[in-house]
């Protein structure tokens, strides 16, 4: 099985940036399942469907993250590479589930964003998004360039209509949510140039850190807002 | 025209009104403020009731409805999501 797990096995940079990167990554593991949490709350006390889909969202964002940790630790740490030269294909198989499991949360994360900002209420087309959302999911799990873009193309739904809300109602916490928004598609869009700029890889590390530490901010409004 | 309140709009509000006027008012105020019809204010009251966040009382022969612990926890509770709803523009 040939993979993009040969590109997650280089080394083009020093260790300590690698580990860097699974940091953030953590981070983003702790402010989905924190955003998250606030929307099934939220959906509990409401039962409103919009909520449902922005709890999915930041969920299966949150796994995804998860995910990427679990494999970025595995192979830094030099167990991944150890399996894969040994062929312990037992250990090995977990390896390409985890991947390919963090390529499909990270699609199926966005298409719920995407589906609650462009307020889609048919049921028909809701599933037609989720299903081709999967299925492009699936195949592009060879092509790195493809996955990313198809990401990027779902979050351009999500950042153009979240800079509409902003502009309905122009708020400090809207427009930081916007910015986030704008943060993770960056993040995916770059990949284009990290292929030219080997560098480019660290840039798009620090703008999703960028994006994590506005949802952070905006966590901490919501969870610090003063009792009256 | 202003937008119609949702059902949990509508609860927010009747438990808020009741918090901003010390956690116990009288059914009448409740009418006057929550800007419901009579009928509805029923409904909603009973619902209330049954949920455990308020709590009928009977004070010197007035009746008066107080606002509960459980109460003051969904009024929280609800600030945080309109603020999260607010904040992400959903």
């Amino acid at each position: 099985m040939e993979i993009n797990l040969a590109v997650l096995l280089s080394n083009q940079f020093r260790p300590w940036i690698y580990w860097a990167v699974a940091g953030i990554q953590f981070l983003g593991v702790i402010i989905s399942f924190m955003i998250s949490y606030l929307g099934i709350k939220a959906y509990k006390l409401t039962n409103d469907k919009k909520y449902k889909y922005f709890f999915y969202g930041f969920f299966f964002l949150a796994l995804s993250f998860l995910a990427n940790v679990t494999l970025n630790v595995l192979i830094r740490s030099g167990y991944a590479k150890y399996f894969v030269e040994k062929k312990y294909e037992l250990f090995v198989a977990p390896l390409f589930m985890a991947y390919y499991f963090c390529l499909i949360a990270v699609m199926l994360a966005y298409v719920s964003l995407a589906i609650l900002y462009t307020d889609i209420k048919n049921f028909r087309k809701l599933w037609l998004f989720y299903f081709w959302t999967f299925v492009v999911g699936v195949y592009t799990f060879r092509d790195k360039f493809m996955f990313n873009m198809f990401s990027a193309l779902l979050l351009s739904f999500v950042v153009i209509h979240s800079y509409d809300r902003y502009l309905e109602e122009k708020s400090k916490n809207r427009l930081l949510t916007c910015f986030a928004f704008l943060c993770l598609f960056l993040f995916h869009l770059f990949v284009l140039l990290e292929a030219v700029i080997p560098v480019f890889f660290i840039v798009r590390n620090l703008i999703l850190l960028v994006g994590l530490v506005l949802l952070l901010l905006t966590l901490t409004k919501i969870y610090g807002r003063k009792k009256k | 025209m202003a937008e119609r309140r949702s059902k949990h709009e509508i609860i927010f509000d009747i438990l808020n009104l009741i918090s901003s006027k010390g956690g116990k008012v009288k059914p009448t105020h409740i009418l006057y403020g929550g800007n419901l019809s009579h009928d509805r204010l029923k409904k909603y009251l009973k619902e209330l009731i049954d949920a455990g966040f308020i709590q009928h009382v009977d004070e010197k022969g007035r009746t008066l409805y107080v606002l509960t612990d459980k109460g003051y926890k969904f009024i929280e509770e609800f600030k945080k999501i309109e603020e999260m709803t607010h904040a992400f523009g959903i």
